[in-house]
C-alpha cells in the first residue's frame, strides 16, 4: 500500500514539478510571481481540446498548434503587459498577472462553458506491474517528459548563451544592460518559455484527469508549494519539489483521507506550503542572499 | 576618441547634477576623472555608457560623439556594441554564477569560442583562474575586482569606464589593480576614464586629469602637472604646502578655500 502510494506520489509530482517550472523561469528572470500561470495552463489545454475535438485536427499537430500559440502569447505578454509596467513597482506587475487570470478563466467559460471534456487519448494507458506496485502507464510516460524537459532547460541554461544571458538578467538588470544583452528581448524569451511549459504541462495534466477550468487550479494549489519548497530560483527545486510534494499528497492524503471522509490530499500540499514558510522561507534551493563579512 | 560637449544631466527632470561637463579621452589613453564625494564623476561616467537610463537620469543638453558617433541618445546596450564598456562602481559581479560564467556574460556579445578572451584575462589574473568554479559572491572584496574588470575585458573594448576601481581595498591590492590597469592599457591600447577617490593612485597612471565639482569641471591638465597643483595636492591627495612655516593663522583656516567655488 505504501508502495503504491509512494509510486503514484512521485509519478504526480513530476507534472507539479512541472507546472512549477513555468513560474520559477518566470520569477528567475523577471521577479514576477505570475498568478496566470495556472490560467494559462488551462485554456492552452482547451485550445488543444477544441483542435483535436472540435476541428478534427490530428493530435500531434493540434499540441504543435498550441505550442505554437504559447510562444506568441508569451511575446504578447511582455510587449502589452510587462513593458508598459517597466518602472512600477513589482507588485503592479503582479496583480496584473492575477487581472490576466481572471480574465482568461472569464474567457474559457465564454467559449467552452463549465463542461468537462477529455482530449484524445495519445498515450497507452495500460498499467504496468513492478512486482506488488502497478504504475498507469499514461502517468509514467507524463513523469519521463517532464523529466526530458528538465534535462532539456539545464542543459540549456549550462550550455547556451541565451540560457547565460536569462541567468545574468536574473541577477542583475543594470550589469546585463551595461553588458549589451537587452533584458526586454530575455524577458520576452523566458515568457515565451514558461508558456510552452504551461502548454506541455497543461496538456499532459488534462490527458492524465480531463479538459476543464478547474485545471487553472493547480498553478496556486499545486505549483506555488512546490516553488516554494524547491526555492524559488531553482530550476532542480522545482523538479525536487514537485515530487516532494507529489509524495506528500498522495501518502499524506491518502491514510489520512479515509478517517476525514476524504479531501485531505486537496489541502496537504498547502498545509505543507504553511511550513515551509515557518521553517525555511527561502527553500531547499533557493538563493539564500550571499553576505559575505 | 571621446569627446564630451557642454553636457548637462538631470536626474528625474529636476535634479541638475551635471551642469555643462566638457571633457576628451583621446584614443588608448588614461584619463583620470577625480572630485569630491557628489560632484558627479559616476554621472559622467553613466552618461557616456548610457546607463543614466536605468536611473531615471537624462542628458538634457549637449553632446556625446564616440569617434565621430553621436551617442548621447543611444540605449546603453548599442553603445556597449560600438565598444564602451563601464565598469559599474560596488563590484557588481553576479553572485550566484560561477567566476567563469561571470567572466563569459563579459563576452555575451563576442560570437563563438571565448577561450582566447578566457585565457587573456586569466594571465592578467592568474588569481581568478584558480577560483574559476567558485561561485562569485564569495569571492573576496579584491577577487571581486578583478573579476569585473576581467569581465569588462572580455569585451575587447575601445574604452573602458572605471568606476572607483579602488573603493573599499587594502592599499597593496590597489596597487595590484592599478599596474593591471596600466598593463592593459599598454599591452591592449584600450583607452580608459577612470574615476576616483584615490586620486594620487589614479594621476599615477594617466596622462592626463580633469577636477570635477558640484557638476563642472574646474581643473583640466595633464595628470603631472594635476599632481603637483597646489589646490589638488591639498584637497585630493592630502598634502599641505610643504616648507611653508606653519602659523596659527594657518591652523585657524586649516582648509583653505577651494578658490574655483567663490
Amino acid at each position: 500500500m505504501f508502495l503504491q502510494f509512494l509510486v503514484s506520489g512521485i509519478m504526480i509530482g513530476g507534472i507539479y514539478g512541472l507546472v512549477a517550472l513555468g513560474l520559477v523561469l518566470v520569477y528567475k528572470s523577471s521577479r514576477v510571481l505570475n498568478l496566470a500561470h495556472g490560467s494559462f495552463l488551462m485554456i492552452l489545454a482547451w485550445l488543444c481540446w477544441s483542435f483535436a475535438e472540435q476541428l478534427g485536427l490530428p493530435i500531434w499537430l493540434s499540441i504543435l498548434l498550441v505550442l505554437a500559440i504559447s510562444v506568441l502569447a508569451g511575446l504578447g505578454v511582455e510587449r502589452f503587459m510587462l513593458r508598459p509596467l517597466i518602472g512600477q513597482p513589482i507588485l503592479a506587475v503582479i496583480i496584473a498577472t492575477l487581472a490576466l487570470g481572471y480574465l482568461l478563466e472569464g474567457v474559457a467559460i465564454m467559449a467552452w462553458g463549465a463542461d468537462t471534456k477529455g482530449l484524445p487519448e495519445f498515450i497507452p494507458r495500460e498499467p504496468i506491474w513492478l512486482g506488488p506496485v502497478s504504475i498507469a502507464q499514461h502517468y509514467l510516460w507524463a513523469f519521463g517528459i517532464a523529466i526530458l524537459l528538465f534535462v532539456l532547460l539545464l542543459l540549456f541554461f549550462r550550455y547556451t548563451k541565451m540560457g547565460l544571458g536569462m541567468q545574468i538578467v536574473s541577477e542583475d538588470q543594470q550589469v546585463a544592460r551595461s553588458l549589451g544583452i537587452r533584458v526586454k528581448n530575455i524577458l520576452a524569451q523566458s515568457w515565451a518559455f514558461a508558456l510552452v511549459i504551461a502548454a506541455i504541462s497543461g496538456i499532459l495534466f488534462a490527458s492524465l484527469n480531463s479538459v476543464n477550468n478547474g485545471n487553472a487550479l493547480i498553478g496556486l494549489t499545486k505549483a506555488l508549494p512546490v516553488m516554494l519548497l524547491g526555492g524559488l530560483e531553482s530550476l532542480y527545486g522545482a523538479l525536487v519539489g514537485g515530487i516532494i510534494v507529489g509524495i506528500f499528497e498522495i501518502v499524506v492524503g491518502g491514510y489520512i483521507d479515509p478517517w476525514v471522509g476524504g479531501g485531505f490530499s486537496n489541502v496537504a500540499p498547502l498545509f505543507l506550503m504553511l511550513v515551509i514558510l515557518l521553517v525555511r522561507p527561502y527553500g531547499i534551493f533557493g538563493w539564500q542572499r550571499i553576505e559575505r563579512i | 576618441m571621446l569627446v564630451m560637449n557642454a553636457v548637462e544631466v538631470r536626474y528625474l527632470d529636476v535634479i541638475l547634477v551635471l551642469r555643462g561637463v566638457s571633457l576628451e579621452v583621446p584614443e588608448g589613453k588614461i584619463v583620470a576623472l577625480l572630485g569630491g564625494n557628489g560632484a558627479g564623476k559616476s554621472t559622467v561616467l553613466k552618461a557616456i555608457s548610457g546607463l543614466l537610463e536605468t536611473e531615471e537620469g537624462k542628458i538634457t543638453d549637449g553632446s556625446i560623439y564616440f569617434n565621430g558617433t553621436r551617442i548621447d541618445r543611444m540605449s546603453p546596450e548599442d553603445i556597449v556594441r560600438l565598444g564602451i564598456v563601464q565598469v559599474i562602481e560596488g563590484r557588481r559581479v553576479m553572485e550566484h554564477l560561477t567566476t567563469e560564467q561571470n567572466l563569459r556574460g563579459g563576452a555575451y556579445l563576442r560570437h563563438g569560442d571565448v577561450k582566447r578572451e578566457l585565457d587573456m584575462v586569466y594571465s592578467y589574473f592568474p588569481r581568478l583562474k584558480e577560483l574559476r568554479h567558485a561561485t562569485a559572491g564569495y569571492l573576496s572584496g579584491g577577487e571581486q575586482q578583478m573579476l569585473v574588470m576581467g569581465r569588462a575585458m572580455m569585451a575587447h573594448p575601445k574604452l573602458m569606464l572605471l568606476d572607483e576601481p579602488s573603493m573599499g581595498l587594502a592599499p597593496l591590492l590597489t596597487k595590484e589593480i592599478f599596474n593591471m590597469i596600466q598593463r592593459f592599457n599598454s599591452e591592449e591600447k584600450t583607452a580608459m576614464l577612470i574615476v576616483e577617490q584615490n586620486a594620487r593612485a589614479a594621476l599615477s597612471v594617466a596622462e592626463h586629469g580633469y577636477v570635477i565639482e558640484n557638476g563642472r569641471v574646474v581643473l583640466d591638465a595633464p595628470a603631472a602637472k594635476l599632481a603637483n597643483n597646489p589646490d589638488v595636492k591639498e584637497f585630493y591627495l592630502g598634502l599641505s604646502t610643504v616648507g611653508e612655516k606653519r602659523s596659527y593663522r594657518e591652523v585657524k583656516h586649516y582648509r583653505r578655500r577651494k578658490r574655483w567655488l567663490a
